[in-house]
């Protein structure tokens, strides 16, 4: 358990001395000079992730979603992305992200800020990677501004005249919206802009939840006594942050400052903010209403709860207001969500490795026991005065692991949490999780499928 | 240890309030009490375990899907050859698996005539057994109308082991040829 800000005396350096390296870059403190190994590592980060960019701007390719053109100016510079470019460069940029955090404690803060600064301007000037998800949220806010069509209850096929139905994906044609009214609402200024200037907007969107999440990342960290700067270089030049989060443009972005809202704001003790933030959150993407309880049996506080309840009552007054009782029930979606089963997720791998074929229904119920059981068990340890940011973060990563439909930058929901908790096994278990999602996108470089 | 995280909290992280009134076993706490460091023994085993088994199944389903990938390689090789169709505009042919029982029969299928994926009349090759030389063996396919999925009513002139298996739901429309491969005696 690390909390102390290194101070320079004699046993504090001692502890920090016996910590584990990653413990020990999140607990220094002092402003340094950069070593110039972490220089260079930070140039292979820009320098990688610049050439995934400049390649996907070069034009078709399949790890990117048919896409209006919007990034001419950098067309002509790179090769069409193709698997094996694209997972070279993510392998030598987790790589140098790992290196980077060995040294992470000795890293400026100017030099942290900028870094991270630089890799997510680069990936906002290219093209959208990797996903379709965002055509569908300019889907679903073009439907209810541009054609009256509540998102709540029909997929976007029901505006399959509308231009953006050509790059909304093929299994989310039917699909009404996942997402909370709270994120339908932020995203509605945004469809009358036009199909390429609701990209653009979406990316605005993106890089500012982005910017929202790790600032105040570092203000939790300082709340609570850690080095900020270890904490903005674990998340902010994450990889799969960088690329698959903020380079597909996923609203899991905004939750996730929503999300950190909320700690900041229950770390200063107020916790009628926090609660209405949380709730606002869950507002967004369901999922952030796993911190809720955490919150509230840590801090016992009525104001928590008054806060919850405001929340609550305004965003299902919101929802109800402007697409209906759908609208207002956030959580019916999650059942709908949760039979999906995505190739990479651990079950599916799991039951691999048994020789079955994929996650049969029965599976899907062991697993909502499973993570049932494992939330109680957190509720438990929080009551009994376990870190609750600690524990939300094992909830959020313990959802990731046992879900079937396991995507990217659900990885990414616990990793602000990780940073900042007591307990420093969280964030390394994270980690370890993204490793093995990396692992997993590999089969292509031994294999390609060529025709 | 952290500072209580409650203001009713004292340093010892006992409560005071309402709760202070619960027996101590299930009494709130505002920290963790320091013990012998059993339970987070225990707690770091077992996440330990649960990488490793994570881990083991990541790397087995890496070197599963490479088996695939050289298994649809040779599917994609073995349509081109037997169809005789080959350059440009047959690439990204649709390799349908069988992904709910454990068998590799797979069924490719890709346009007779240039246009998009899927756009123009599909001919389809049912691919069964190991890689040979980097083919596999094709017993037996069937035609498709354009823009339709690979569903039995929408087959149609069905040859080889397709015919005898009765795969094929509608007979050839008027005016459109159905030709197989040589190899089934087209």
């Amino acid at each position: 358990m690390v909390r102390q800000a290194a101070t320079g005396s004699p046993p504090a350096a001692a502890a920090r001395a016996r910590l584990p390296l990653l413990g020990r870059a999140l607990s220094g403190g002092e402003e340094r000079r950069t070593p110039p190994i972490a220089i260079a590592l930070a140039l292979i980060l820009v320098a990688a992730l610049g050439l995934v960019i400049i390649d996907a701007a070069a034009g078709e390719s399949p790890l990117l979603p048919p896409s209006p053109s919007m990034t001419k100016w950098l067309m002509g510079l790179g090769e069409p992305l193709g698997f094996r470019v694209f997972l070279i460069c993510l392998l030598i940029f987790t790589c140098a992200y790992a290196g980077l955090l060995a040294y992470a404690g000795r890293v400026s803060k100017r030099v942290a800020i900028a870094l991270v600064a630089a890799l997510n301007v680069i990936v906002f000037v290219g093209p959208v990677l990797i996903s379709t998800d965002v055509f569908s949220y300019i889907a679903y806010a073009r439907m209810g501004v541009m054609h009256g069509v509540n998102p709540y209850i029909h997929g976007p096929v029901a505006i399959h005249s509308d231009p953006i139905y050509n790059y909304v994906g093929s299994d989310w044609l039917t699909a009404s919206t996942a997402y909370g009214p709270l994120y339908t609402l932020i995203s509605y200024p945004i469809a009358p802009l036009g199909l390429i200037a609701s990209v653009w907007g979406m990316k605005v969107e993106a890089l500012l939840a982005s910017g929202a999440t790790l600032a105040l990342t570092w203000r939790c960290a300082k709340q609570r006594g850690l080095n900020p700067v270890p904490a903005l270089l674990i998340v902010g030049a994450n990889p799969l942050w960088i690329i698959y989060g903020l380079g597909g443009l996923h609203n899991d972005l905004v939750m996730m400052a929503f999300m950190m809202g909320a700690v900041a704001l229950t770390l200063s003790q107020r916790d009628l903010s926090a609660g209405a933030s949380i709730v606002a959150g869950a507002f967004v993407k369901a999922t952030a209403i796993a911190l809720l309880p955490f919150m509230v049996l840590s801090r016992r506080t009525p104001r928590m709860v008054a806060g919850a309840a405001i929340g609550l009552v305004s965003s299902v007054a919101i929802g109800y207001a402007l697409f209906g009782i759908h609208g207002a029930d956030i959580f019916s979606v999650l059942t709908r969500d949760s039979s999906y089963v995505s190739s990479d997720g651990f079950p599916t791998e799991f039951a691999h490795l048994l020789g079955k074929p994929g996650v049969f229904p029965v599976d899907h119920t062991l697993l909502k026991v499973a993570l049932g059981l494992v939330v109680l068990y957190l509720m438990w340890r929080t009551w009994r005065g376990y870190d609750w940011i600690a524990a939300s973060g094992w909830a959020l990563l313990a959802i990731a692991v046992t879900s079937p439909w396991l995507l990217a930058w659900y990885t990414l929901w616990g990793l602000p949490l990780g940073v900042i908790s007591k307990d420093r096994r969280l964030v390394i278990a994270v980690l370890a999780v993204q490793m093995l999602f990396i692992v997993h996108q590999t089969a292509p470089l031994f294999s390609p499928i060529s025709e | 240890m952290s500072s209580p995280s409650h203001p009713i909290d004292d340093e010892a992280g006992e409560v005071g309030g309402v709760f202070a009134r619960l027996p101590q076993a299930i009494r709130p706490l505002g920290a963790e009490r320091e013990g012998r460091g059993t339970r987070r023994t225990v707690e770091t085993a077992f996440l330990l375990l649960l990488v490793l088994v994570l881990a083991v199944a990541s790397v087995y389903d890496v070197t599963r899907q490479a088996r695939i990938n050289y298994r649809l390689t040779a599917d994609i090789a073995t349509w081109h050859e037997l169809t005789g169709l080959t350059g440009h505009y047959y690439k990204e042919l649709d390799v349908e698996q069988n992904l709910t029982t454990y068998t590799n029969r797979d069924i490719v299928c890709g346009n007779t005539s240039h246009g998009k994926p899927g756009a123009r009349q599909q001919i389809c090759l049912i691919m069964k057994g190991p890689i040979v030389k980097d083919r596999r063996e094709a017993t037996g396919g069937f035609f498709l109308p354009p823009n339709l999925p690979d569903k039995a009513p929408h087959r149609y002139g069905c040859f080889g082991a397709a015919a005898t298996e009765h795969l094929c739901g509608m007979s050839i429309p008027r005016g459109v040829s159905a030709t197989p491969p040589k190899r089934f005696g087209g």
